[in-house]
C-alpha cells in the first residue's frame, strides 16, 4: 500500500514511474467490436447494393439507380451507427481509464468517415464508382490502426484494402462491389475476430 | 540530495498519480485507487493537492446515482513531471 510522505530514493521514484508506464501499455481497450460491427455492416451493404444494381440493370431500369444504390448503403450504415451508439453508452459505463491511443483512433476513424462521405459526393459529380477510392482510404486507416494498437493482422488488413483498391480499378462497373465485399472479409472481419480471440486469451 | 526535485511530486502517492495520468488520456478515482493501492481518504487528499497546484484537472460527474471523479493531467502537470524526470536522470547520471 502506498503511504505518502515517506522519503524516496531515486530508484524508488524510477520504480513508480516505470510501473505506471508498463501498466499503460496493457490499457489498450478491446477495439475488436468496431471492426466486427463495421465489417458486417459494410459486407451486408456491399452485397445488398450489388444485388440491387444487378436486379435493376438486368431489367434495364436505369431511372434513379444512383439513389437506389445509395439507399442500400445508407440504411445498413445508419443501423451500424445506432448499434455503435448503444455500445458506446454501455461501454462508457464500464471504462475507468481512457488511453491516448483510444482518443487518436476515434479521431482517425471520424476523419475517415468524413472522407468517405466526401468521396461518395465527389464520385457522384465525376460520375465514377467510389469503391477504389474508398478502399484506398480504408487501407490507410486500417494500416495506421494496426500500427497504433500493435496488431499485425490489422496491418495486413490495411495492405489487403490497398491491393483491393488497385484490383477494383480494373474491374468493370458494379462488379467492383464483389472485390469490396471480399476485401472486407480479409481486411476487417478476419483481423477483427483474431483481435477478439487474442484479447480473450490475454495475448495483446 | 534532492534539492532540485519538485516537493509536490517527490512523494510516493502523488508521483504515482502523476505518472499514471501522464501515460493515459484520463482515469477515474477507482482506477487510480486500484493502481496505487492507496486508501480512498489519502488518495482524495493527494488528488486535491495536485489539483490545487494546477497539475491535474478533476471533473466530478454522476454515473447513475454515484459520483464519478475523472482526473486528467494538465499541460503544467506534464511540464512538471518532465522536469522531475530530468532532475532524476541528472541525479542518477552524476551518481553512477
Amino acid at each position: 500500500m502506498m503511504t505518502n510522505e515517506k522519503t524516496m530514493t531515486p530508484e524508488e521514484s524510477l520504480q513508480i514511474i516505470r510501473k505506471a508506464i508498463l501498466h499503460s501499455r496493457k490499457n489498450l481497450r478491446d477495439g475488436s467490436f468496431y471492426y466486427l460491427l463495421w465489417g458486417w455492416v459494410l459486407l451486408f451493404a456491399s452485397i445488398l447494393c450489388y444485388l440491387v444494381l444487378r436486379y435493376f440493370l438486368q431489367r434495364e431500369m436505369y431511372e434513379g439507380l444512383y439513389w437506389k444504390a445509395l439507399i442500400s448503403w445508407i440504411i445498413p450504415i445508419a443501423i451500424g451507427f445506432i448499434i455503435q451508439w448503444i455500445y458506446k453508452v454501455w461501454s462508457k459505463k464500464q471504462d475507468s481509464v481512457q488511453s491516448h491511443i483510444d482518443r487518436y483512433l476515434v479521431y482517425l476513424w471520424a476523419a475517415t468517415g468524413i472522407i468517405f462521405a466526401s468521396m461518395v459526393a465527389i464520385c457522384y459529380i465525376l460520375n465514377v464508382y467510389p469503391e477504389p477510392f474508398i478502399l484506398a482510404v480504408m487501407g490507410l486507416s486500417t494500416f495506421i490502426s494496426g500500427i497504433m494498437i500493435r496488431f499485425n493482422p490489422l496491418l495486413y488488413g490495411g495492405v489487403i484494402f490497398v491491393l483491393a483498391a488497385l484490383v477494383s480499378a480494373f474491374v468493370p462497373g458494379h462488379n467492383q462491389l464483389i472485390v469490396f465485399a471480399i476485401s472486407i472479409v480479409f481486411g476487417y472481419l478476419i483481423p477483427g475476430y483474431l483481435l477478439k480471440m487474442s484479447k480473450n486469451a490475454n495475448h495483446v | 540530495m534532492f534539492k532540485d526535485l519538485d516537493p509536490l511530486l517527490h512523494s510516493q502517492l502523488r508521483l504515482a498519480i502523476i505518472s499514471i495520468l501522464a501515460t493515459v488520456e484520463s482515469a477515474d478515482f477507482n482506477y487510480l485507487k486500484e493502481q496505487t493501492q492507496a486508501t480512498s481518504g489519502n488518495l482524495s487528499v493527494q488528488i486535491n493537492k495536485l489539483k490545487e497546484a494546477g497539475y491535474i484537472e478533476v471533473k466530478k460527474k454522476f454515473r447513475g446515482n454515484y459520483p464519478h471523479t475523472i482526473c486528467k493531467i494538465t499541460k503544467l502537470g506534464i511540464r512538471k513531471f518532465n522536469e522531475y524526470v530530468e532532475a532524476l536522470e541528472d541525479y542518477l547520471r552524476k551518481n553512477v
